[in-house]
């Protein structure tokens, strides 16, 4: 008696898992014990085909063999033991367990067979297994099982053509019904000499020989690369079909993969005779436009020229025609753009978008464009031609050729320009190649400038701040900045016999120059300090002497008048060793 | 950011820019020395323009290999400019020397990155090459070979003396030292920036130079030895990236990153000089 349909064709397999069977197999063994040891033996099906595989299971209550027992060999049949699997349960109480064998059964030659009884050790008591009939059909003939499976899911492969040319694109559906299902994978379709497209899925239900189907119909679109007669399919789906209620679940899932049957196709090649020059291998049915802005032109300015190519066929791959009559135009590689009317792009524009400069002020049109195709419904080659465009180009003022950024249509990759962008009509600047900056002396040499201009400014900033710290320093050299003038002065003075100006200057330096070395301000300065400060300072008398007469000098000219020219000039190196002398003084 | 930090950018770049003016900005005819004295200068300029113009004139008449051999005399005593070179490609690729043509197309493009007409041809003779697609860049490979080596160094330099500039300024006046601290930063940035800039380009230049198959077939070598087994072949005008040399082998590494090693003669080098060029083309 066969447990479970677990496969439906030789593909499959043994590819039920174990566990399940063994699952399967225990829950009949619990209803359907067949002996009254416990034992029994079943195969998933009663029938296979030559090179199909049956599970052979066999279960057991108690705790099963040590060791799995091997089958008597069956001439015809393979027998090899696939697995084991245990199960226990506890029901009010009392425990019990369930082992369960499981065997792979391989079909090698067709004819009817009987697994007999062997013996099993089990708990230590020796159980023979009741034998068991299989039949082997030859190869490829349908079992009941893969018969009733074919009933759950099965693909048609639908062409829309018998009868094609090479090149010629034209829609096929892969359609697979199934009654209950899930998790389908996008068909295997063979396709040796053809191209197919993308797949487009599209799910409906429909009744069949009074069965409502799933039908799940898979749109593409394929093209013949070669010629002659060329078998296109099977195609191939796989799933998970659902089957009813043999097990514990009530459904179980199982993985199939139907195969449609395949289709040949007669592809015949394009016709010689009437093929036009420029044709570039495009089948199908077309239409042309052409257009051209601007008309109006100076020389070397650029025109944008659109040509539409619209129609039904491999519209992505139709090229640009051939622009052989444009070598009066400086062309650029033009960019591409296509539009697609149905989601299985067999309907659809390409749209080239050429940029154009007319290189002389001769041209008046831009030449007639033309695109050839083999239409396969009239099985005839067709060519479309648009006139000529008018244009007035004008002499331009510049000789250069100006740069063309291509307006922003998106460049399709790899399909974009016929031709190289011709030469260059002008020599340019034909220098020798010149080391590069960064090795040139000079370059490097002239970075160091910059750097050297900060670190002066740098080093001027640090001691005028230095300075600014140091009010003494700065005092120190405001005096010898003032003296030095004021040296000069009294000369000027002397020379010009102002006698009241230059004692007045003498008494200024005086004070400048004691305040600064007494740390005390310039106009506190009065004779008196040659009393109190410098002589306790320790100054030598001599200088002490010195200082009082050119103070008395001063306060007598200005009290009491001047002093004649001569004597003046004899007072001006006095008046400065005075100076020097103070200078080198120690005071605080 | 501030108005003011804006501006220096602005300035930082325009300043680079009109300071390394790029190849179509420079003086498309230039003038012959009108001085008795720089006769010879004024003799090779005219002789080049006539060259040039013979050349152009042979490839107009679809004999592209007098073109190419009047192009590459030009090329011979070390000068080159960007049309001789875009040119030579162009009628090493009409004559079918797809290899060729890719090198003078690159040699074109390494003076004048950004011309739209180097780049189209370049692609157009790269898509020709039959299983050959050069691997596309990275972006930043891409963003850096936009710019020259030379107009790099400049942008840097400028960024360099503008920060200095900063800098000095701050010294020589206390009170702008603080309103000029984002000056120095931007210029400071824009500076390592650039300076990054000029080591990668170098890096791409020089430390992973390519080469391209100017022979019909050559064949590539698991050793550097001539009977090393096969690893694979490369075809006129696929572009490789040279890894290794060992004596006249070099040891590459194609699109699809296998390595092997080929015989030096059988490819050229890039970069190569305009005079190393010439040499190797021919």
């Amino acid at each position: 008696m066969p447990i479970a349909n677990c496969q439906s064709s030789a593909k499959t397999g043994v590819a039920c898992g174990a566990q399940r069977r063994a699952f399967a197999v225990a829950a009949l063994v619990l209803s359907f014990a067949v002996s009254a040891r416990g034992q029994t033996a079943g195969l998933d099906r009663s029938t296979i085909a030559l090179g199909e595989a049956a599970a052979l299971t066999i279960a057991l209550s108690g705790n099963g063999p040590r060791a799995a027992p091997q089958p008597p060999d069956v001439p015809g049949l393979s027998i090899t033991f696939s697995g084991q699997a245990r199960q226990f349960q506890l029901i009010n109480g009392r425990a019990s367990s369930t082992v369960t064998l499981t065997y792979a059964v391989l079909g090698r030659q067709p004819g009817d067979y009987t697994i007999p009884s062997f013996p099993i050790e089990s708990d230590g008591a020796k159980l023979m297994t009741p034998p068991v009939q299989i039949k082997v059909l030859p190869r490829g003939e349908k079992t009941p099982a893969s018969a009733e499976m074919e009933k759950l899911a099965f693909v048609r492969l639908v062409s829309a053509r018998k009868d094609c040319f090479i090149g010629e694109i034209f829609p096929i559906e892969v359609q697979l019904y199934f009654a209950a299902g899930r998790d389908v994978q996008l068909p295997n379709l063979r396709c040796e000499g053809f191209t197919v497209g993308k797949m487009v899925p599209e799910q409906t239900t429909v009744p069949l020989n009074g069965t409502y189907y799933n039908l799940v119909r898979f749109r593409s679109l394929v093209t013949p690369v070669k010629t002659g007669k060329l078998q296109l399919g099977p195609a191939e789906c796989q799933l998970n079909i659902q089957l009813r209620a043999q097990d514990f679940f009530g459904f179980r899932l199982q993985q199939v993969s139907p195969q449609s049957e395949p289709v040949e196709i007669n592809v015949l090649p394009l016709p010689e005779a009437g093929k036009p020059a420029g044709f570039g291998g495009a089948v199908g049915k077309y239409d042309l436009a052409y257009l051209a802005t601007p008309t109006n032109v100076q020389v070397g300015d650029p025109i944008t020229v659109k040509i539409q190519i619209s129609g039904r066929g491999a519209i992505d791959q139709v090229a640009l025609p051939p622009l052989d009559a444009w070598r009066e135009f400086k062309t650029y590689p033009p960019s591409v753009k296509v539009d697609l009317f149905d989601p299985l792009s067999l309907m659809g524009a390409k749209n080239f978008e050429q940029v154009v400069m007319p290189q002389n002020a001769a041209i008046r049109e831009l030449p007639p464009v033309s695109f050839s195709f083999f239409d396969p419904e009239a099985k005839a080659y067709r060519t479309l031609t648009q006139p000529a465009i008018p244009i007035r180009v004008q002499p331009g003022a510049g000789t250069q050729q100006p740069t063309v950024v291509l307006p922003g249509a998106q460049r399709v990759p790899g399909a974009a320009a016929v031709d190289i962008v011709h030469i260059k009509p002008h020599l340019g600047v034909l220098a020798p190649a010149r080391a590069p900056l960064l090795v040139q002396p000079w370059f490097v040499a002239a970075q160091a400038l910059p750097v050297l201009a900060w670190m002066a400014l740098l080093v001027w900033r640090r001691r005028a701040d230095a300075l600014a710290n140091n009010p003494r320093l700065l005092r120190q050299r405001a005096v010898e900045a003032a003296i030095a003038a004021g040296l000069d002065e009294l000369r000027g003075h002397s020379a010009a016999n102002r006698g009241a100006e230059f004692f007045s200057t003498t008494f200024r330096l005086l004070q400048e120059r004691l305040g600064e070395r007494l740390d005390a301000p310039a106009a506190s300065i009065t004779e008196s300090v040659i009393e109190e400060r410098l002589r306790p300072a320790g100054v030598a008398d001599a200088d002490l002497v010195a200082l009082r007469g050119l103070f008395e000098l001063c306060d007598r000219a200005r009290f009491s008048g001047g002093q004649d020219c001569a004597s003046l000039a004899v007072l001006v190196p006095k008046v400065e060793t005075a100076l020097e002398r103070i200078k080198l003084l120690e005071l605080k | 950011m501030r108005t003011w930090q804006l501006a220096i950018l602005f300035v930082l770049l325009n300043a680079s820019l009109c300071a390394v003016p790029a190849e179509r900005d420079l003086p498309s005819d230039p003038k012959p020395s009108q001085t008795p004295a720089n006769d010879g200068a004024f003799v090779f300029l005219r002789d080049s323009k006539a060259q040039f113009e013979l050349a152009n004139q042979r490839y107009e008449q679809l004999r592209f290999m007098d073109a190419v051999l009047v192009y590459e005399r030009m090329l011979t005593n070390g000068r080159a400019s960007v049309p001789v070179l875009f040119n030579l490609g162009n009628a090493q690729f009409k004559a079918g020397r797809t290899g060729s043509a890719i090198v003078a197309y690159r040699q074109a493009e390494r003076l004048a990155p950004r011309d739209p007409d180097i780049r189209a041809n370049l692609r157009f003779a790269r898509a020709r090459v039959a299983g050959g697609f050069a691997a596309e860049p990275p972006w930043w490979e891409r963003a850096l070979t936009t710019l020259t080596p030379d107009e790099w160094t400049a942008l840097a330099a400028v960024a360099f003396w503008l920060m200095f500039l900063f800098l000095a300024l701050g010294q020589w006046r206390s009170a702008w030292r603080r309103p000029l601290r984002g000056a120095v930063f931007v210029s400071g940035g824009a500076f390592a920036a650039w300076v990054a800039c000029v080591a990668s380009l170098v890096f791409v230049l020089h430390q992973r130079p390519g080469a391209v198959v100017t022979a019909d077939e050559v064949v590539v070598r698991y050793g550097p030895v001539d009977v090393s087994n096969v690893a694979y072949t490369l075809r006129d005008g696929m572009e490789v990236r040279i890894i290794g040399r060992k004596d006249d082998w070099l040891q590459v590494l194609d699109g699809s990153q296998r390595a092997g090693w080929v015989r030096r003669g059988d490819v050229v080098e890039l970069p190569a000089t305009a005079a190393h060029f010439a040499s190797a083309v021919m």
